[in-house]
């Protein structure tokens, strides 16, 4: 297997609610993120797929540091960052770089495209000014935009270009690991494919590590190698991308991959819609046990004791005892 | 049949300092009782200012709307006084938004929300119209709908306030649903809940849907006639069976072939290069021309007419024809 380049291990993140005037106390915790490990290796492109209030940003931001851990061990390129000052992570900050959903929250309206391209290279590296149009002018290259695009204003572009835009912004460090927060979510159907493709390309050409945010899981399906399935806080079920979805083990996986819409009329109406009841509890109350059970059609009296540890079976992991022993049984042929 | 909707030949112009931009150019939409029509586009198709001007919701003072023939069942909405007109929103055509907050008022309570509705519509005494309401909120599946009456907006969750606006636009019973990206905020195991809602109630009451979605894989669930939307112009119709086994305009064969569905996963999306056009600035030719891959020189000059090639099934494309045929001979050789 491909070296290891950046990890999370048992890693939790709480948000304390405060009350009080004087003198504030926690009357309430948000356990946005629980207990989650992640590996990512060089070259590798991890899914992370939940709804929303699953924790998967929060997961993301918690592995760039851009976000403090509660409990848990935060690892980039064999070194322990999780309490690194400031300062120190400045050092590591190139090498690890994001793209948000909303291109126009990575571009500075005021600011014209090749600035904004420039600005990380301002900020890591002393260039000279010619050198810095070069490399502005390469990065742009490399995203599909014509090098006359560093002159214009963001308003200029449309949505698909500005986010060709904070790719070329992401990839101004030459980082090792990008983490992608939702990047195609904002974009016209026509042109997530081409940022799609643009992305798997930029990762096969400089052999780049992704950690892929995403709710659609058919865009998970087509760049990422492995995927986790977050609800609640946790991971549920982490695999092989084409195993999970093939033959998903959790139940919450299983009900999100029928709640996804088939793109063949036939197979649609055959299949349906499989109706999940209720929505996502709140954070602040977790059921007990499984935060899954209230919604779970297998659950059992067991399930509401105490939250599932996330099992390894060979090639798979899965926070469920139920699917794990129906899974291990011999299949009747 | 008479159609229980039916929009000929829609045009809407949109004054601004630049002068006039056509954001729909030539849109004709059918839907039968108990049908579901799906309409597809991308931003600037001009798919969400033809539902508006369908409902007579466009701002005189800056959109002009033309069309040959507007009518809701027997009802000539051309010549309809405005105040008729809009008697009849809400009433025999309701209509469904994206975000559910364009249709609740923030600081009032949804159970007045819901029995206005009644009380304005069918003239109803108030506690008649909240018994109506609770039951209505019971059918969209809110848990506890008595006490849910007293919840202001912003105490319910997205997925809920999508369920309060259906119950809104449901309690009258329209003939008619327009409903423009109504799932497209929410999450999927939502927007599955959302979607069979708006079946089960379609089943119930046989009213006609007209569903406006980018979204292919909800076409393909929903669907009974689709209209592709490109660049204000309905460039393909067709039942949703035949739009996907045998898609007749480069551009919607070029979309299908473009979504990152997980059952296509390990094949290269085929992107569609370029940009949709924006309403400004449309090409003189075929609106699709500059991004499509079997453009001709005519294509560039020429815009293609409406080309009826079966009941219910049009397309705009010169080219159309010998696509086809090229597309199935291709399929052959796979195969």
């Amino acid at each position: 297997m491909a070296e290891l380049l950046a990890q999370l291990i048992d890693v939790s993140v709480h948000f304390p609610v405060r009350d009080g005037l004087l003198l504030p106390r926690e009357v309430a915790r948000v356990r946005a993120v629980e207990r989650v490990s992640l590996a990512i290796h060089k070259g590798e492109a991890l899914g992370l797929v939940g709804e929303s209030g699953s924790g998967k940003s929060t997961t993301g931001r918690a592995l760039l540091r851009l976000q403090d851990v509660t409990t848990g061990r935060v690892q980039f390129a064999g070194e322990d960052i999780t309490h690194w000052p400031r300062q120190k992570l400045q050092a590591i900050r190139r090498r690890m770089t994001v793209v948000f959903q909303d291109p126009e929250a990575s571009c500075n309206p005021r600011m014209r495209i090749g600035d904004a391209v420039a600005e990380p290279l301002r900020v890591h590296e002393r260039l000279t000014h010619a050198e810095l149009q070069r490399r502005v002018g390469a990065l742009l290259d490399q995203v599909g935009l014509d090098t006359s695009f560093a002159l214009r204003w963001p308003h200029e572009l449309s949505g698909g270009q500005r986010q060709r835009v904070g790719i070329a912004r992401a990839l101004a460090t030459d980082p090792e690991l990008i983490v992608l927060d939702e990047p195609i979510s904002a974009l016209d159907v026509s042109i997530q494919a081409q940022v799609l493709n643009l992305l798997d390309d930029l990762r096969k050409q400089r052999g780049l590590s992704y950690l892929f945010i995403a709710h659609d899981l058919g865009a998970v399906a087509h760049l990422c190698d492995r995927v986790a399935v977050m609800y609640l806080g946790r991971v549920v079920e982490q695999g092989q991308v084409g195993d999970v979805i093939d033959a998903p083990l959790h139940p919450y996986t299983q009900a999100l991959l029928r709640s996804v819409p088939l793109h063949d009329p036939i197979a649609a109406r055959a299949r349906g819609l499989q109706v999940l009841d209720g929505e996502i509890p709140s954070p602040l109350a977790p059921p007990s046990g499984c935060a899954f059970h209230p919604r779970c059609r297998s659950a059992i009296p067991q399930c509401r004791q105490s939250p599932p540890e996330l099992a390894a079976l060979p090639t798979r992991q899965v926070a469920c005892p139920i699917a794990i022993r129906a899974a291990q049984l011999p299949i009747a042929s | 049949m008479t159609p229980a909707l039916q929009v000929e030949s829609l045009a809407v112009t949109f004054a601004s300092d630049r002068g006039p931009i056509a954001a729909v150019e030539d849109v004709s939409l059918r839907v039968a009782q108990g049908r579901t029509l799906c309409v597809v586009g991308e931003s600037g198709s001009g798919k969400s200012v033809s539902i508006l001007a369908t409902m007579g919701l466009l701002d005189p003072r800056r959109a002009t709307v033309r069309a040959t023939a507007l009518r809701l069942g027997d009802i000539d909405l051309l010549n309809l006084p405005a105040d008729q007109r809009r008697a009849l929103n809400g009433d025999r055509v309701a209509m469904v938004f994206q975000d559910p907050m364009t249709s609740l008022n923030p600081y009032l309570r949804i159970g007045t929300q819901l029995t206005e509705v009644l009380e304005v519509h069918r003239k109803m005494p108030r506690a008649l119209a909240a018994t109506h309401a609770i039951a209505m909120l019971h059918a969209v599946g809110i848990s506890a709908p008595t006490q849910r009456m007293r919840a202001y907006p912003h105490e319910l969750s997205g997925g809920m306030r999508q369920r309060v606006v259906l119950a809104m636009a449901l309690l009258c019973q329209p003939d008619v649903l327009l409903a423009d990206e109504p799932t497209t905020a929410l999450d999927v195991t939502i927007q599955a809940q959302v979607l069979q809602l708006i079946r089960d109630q379609q089943a119930q009451t046989g009213m006609a849907v007209v569903l406006v979605t980018h979204d292919m894989g909800v076409v393909a669930h929903m669907a009974d006639d689709v209209a592709v939307l490109y660049a204000g112009l309905v460039v393909e119709r067709a039942s949703v069976g035949d739009l996907f086994a045998a898609p007749r305009h480069p551009y919607t064969r070029a979309l299908l072939a473009s979504i990152p569905a997980t059952e296509s996963r390990g094949h290269r999306l085929q992107a569609i290069a370029g940009t949709p056009p924006s309403p400004a600035a449309r090409p003189p030719g075929c609106v699709f021309a500059p991004r499509c891959a079997s453009a001709q020189a005519l294509c560039l000059t020429t815009r293609p007419p409406e080309e009826t090639l079966a009941a219910d099934r049009t397309v705009r494309c010169f080219r159309h024809a010998e696509l086809a045929e090229l597309a199935e001979l291709a399929e052959r050789a796979d195969g």
